[in-house]
């Protein structure tokens, strides 16, 4: 028996990739500053780190994750974003080798922190059969920003995070992310980042490649 | 005033420990208790905590440390996760038995085989015999005040037993959600501190845990059986308390949800309760008349409780996230504790069992679905259809060959 109802329906997803403990922070950041600013503009919101992923290994591909929805999200305790609106790479190598669309919405959008064109990242993102899902490809060049990248293992774990939120490349990203989504607004994320200027470069240099 | 805050199910227990003023905590890491031990460190070095931290080489040392401790008088913690709390084994009955009150957070994580990190409440139950009290909370506000009701009521001059501060991996411990963080001043108020009768003193020389004659042991034991009901009067009483003072009342053994005209209900402990509670929605619009009951302790085992509640409803499923081979059911341990708490009733429900949740998946909506269908054929047919029913393993819900096909492919995308 399965009851024909819509369980989280309006419920936007957001997956961050990125590389263990090397770049874990920035793209912890990245999700915890869209789930703050959700929730600043009155959404109900999670933010967390894939537990299965074992985020203490070094430059393994991991995953963050953030939530925003109008209504309580009811599948609260589930590990993973299954159905993602929003993929996001912290590092542009991660479109090799790995199933960033699984699973993917429908009008999905991918943002890519990298100097390519999103003309020449298209060709590796898989798999290849979810691609007319995606409505956008963004790029953002966050690295030359200067905004630099946080090392730390606090916050890691269910620990909390007593570290400055939004100090680095993760902050750009994440502007990047509401331009090309309209998630949250710039002024929420400015808001609430550590390094405000980061978020405003995110949203003003980042490149959108229409697709479909 | 107390603090709104965002965090998890360990930064709310490394909360409680702060508000407690623990003197002693003993660490071993292990995931997914990991982060309590990081927090507690951090607030030392911050200067938020003033408590000794030792690290142990491994779990067993890790709780004879707090059981030492413990001894010479100080109010102590520990924790840990899986075979890590398996690994301690030993040490369980004797800090028990020698009244020492530490109190342990554990992390629900699988036993190997395979090493798997996800929640299973196996790890916790294997303790059930060795005279420790403990309960599943859903959620990290219920950690940290679950984690102060515990120190109030295990170092209370008449109990005097060590509790376990219990909750799923990751769903409780990672997954980081709001809680209020209470006044030092009401907890000051709530927890008088710890101050043992007996405690190893070299100016009051006493022997703690002497090798004795045969003849010595069953008065021990005898006490310590007694204690254990003895607790069940003083769990009442501090639950109420709790909600007199900090405005959250609990209820003692059982809460109850949507039970009142209810014909079938879950009964559960833990986390899986969030997704129980919203599956129990869906399920009451498509004219299911089902409920809740989720175990606020398992030791001792709230059989009081349930007598008085249970015979209200037809069917009973019982949803074990853990795994006891060949027990009698055929399914956890939830199973065989709550028949046992019934059996005498004359009028007593069917009680079948659901194992699900295993390996730490979340139990999904469709899942609750799935096991309300089954309760309602067990009540069409008016008798015990299955003992036990291994969910998405030996469903015998119409439909379920369909719903196992569709899981098949959400698991896929899973990986």
């Amino acid at each position: 028996m399965t009851l024909a109802v819509a369980i989280d329906a309006k419920m936007q997803e957001v997956t961050v990739w990125t590389r263990g403990v090397t770049l874990a922070k920035e793209a912890r950041d990245t999700a915890t500053l869209l789930a703050k600013a959700g929730k600043q503009e009155g959404k109900y919101v999670q933010s967390f780190d894939n537990y299965v992923d074992l985020p203490d290994r070094i430059g393994v591909p991991v995953k963050s994750y953030a939530r925003l929805s109008p209504e309580p999200i009811e599948t609260y305790y589930e590990y993973e974003n299954y159905h993602p609106d929003v993929v996001v790479l912290a590092e542009e190598t991660l479109v090799k080798g790995n199933d960033i669309l699984k699973g993917a919405k429908p009008g999905c959008v991918v943002v890519i922190n990298t100097a390519r064109k999103p003309e020449t990242l298209i060709k590796w993102i898989s798999p290849k059969a979810e691609l007319p899902k995606v409505k956008a490809l963004a790029c953002i060049d966050a690295n030359v920003l200067g905004a630099g990248v946080m090392l730390t293992f606090d916050g890691t774990e269910g620990a909390g995070d007593d570290t400055k939120i939004g100090a680095g490349v993760g902050a750009a990203i994440a502007g990047a992310v509401a331009k090309v989504t309209g998630f949250v607004k710039l002024e929420s994320l400015v808001d609430i980042a550590e390094n405000k200027t980061a978020v405003r470069q995110g949203w003003e240099n980042v490149s959108i490649m229409p697709l479909g | 005033m107390p603090i709104k805050k965002r965090g998890t199910g360990l930064t709310a227990v490394a909360d409680a420990w702060q508000l407690a003023d623990i003197d002693v905590t003993a660490s071993y890491p292990i995931r997914p208790y990991t982060a309590v031990m990081a927090e507690v460190a951090k607030r030392i070095a911050n200067g938020q905590m003033k408590c000794e931290m030792v690290h142990g080489e491994g779990e067993h040392a890790q709780f004879s440390i707090a059981h030492g401790a413990s001894m010479a008088g100080a109010r102590a913690t520990t924790g840990s996760s899986g075979v890590g709390v398996t690994y301690a084994f030993e040490v369980y009955s004797p800090i028990a038995g020698g009244r020492c009150p530490i109190q342990a957070l554990v992390g629900d994580r699988t036993l190997d085989p395979p090493g798997d990190f996800g929640s299973e409440h196996t790890d916790c139950l294997t303790l059930r015999d060795n005279g420790w009290i403990y309960g599943w909370a859903e959620n990290a506000q219920e950690s940290l005040d679950n984690s102060l009701m515990y120190f109030r009521i295990g170092e209370d001059p008449d109990i005097m037993l060590p509790q376990i501060v219990a909750m799923d991996g990751y769903f409780v411990t990672h997954i980081a959600q709001e809680y209020e963080m209470p006044d030092q001043e009401q907890v000051d108020k709530f927890l008088p501190p710890f101050r043992p009768q007996f405690r190893l003193d070299v100016n009051n020389p006493v022997i703690m845990g002497p090798q004795i004659e045969p003849e010595m042991g069953p008065p021990l034991e005898w006490d310590r059986n007694v204690v254990m009901d003895r607790v069940k009067a003083k769990i009442a009483a501090v639950t109420e308390e709790f909600g007199k003072v900090f405005g959250r009342k609990y209820a003692p053994f059982v809460e109850e949800y949507m039970t009142e005209d209810a014909d079938m209900v879950f009964l559960l402990q833990g986390a899986h309760a969030i997704t129980c509670r919203s599956a129990i929605k869906y399920l009451r619009e498509a004219g299911y008349k089902v409920g809740m009951c989720r175990l606020r302790w398992f030791r001792p085992f709230p059989d009081m409780a349930l007598k008085q509640i249970l015979p209200k409803f037809k069917v009973v499923g019982v949803i074990d996230t853990n795994t006891s081979y060949g027990a009698s059911g055929g399914g956890g341990v939830l199973l065989v504790e709550t028949r046992a708490a019934v059996s005498e009733l004359a009028n007593k429900p069917m009680i079948q069992g659901f194992t699900s949740g295993l390996g730490g998946e979340t139990i999904t909506h469709e899942e609750f679905f799935k096991m309300a269908e089954m309760m309602r054929e067990t009540l069409r047919a008016g008798r015990i259809i299955q003992d036990s029913t291994w969910v998405n393993f030996n469903d015998y819900v119409e439909g379920a060959s369909e719903v196992k096909a569709a899981q098949q492919e959400v698991a896929q995308t899973k990986e």
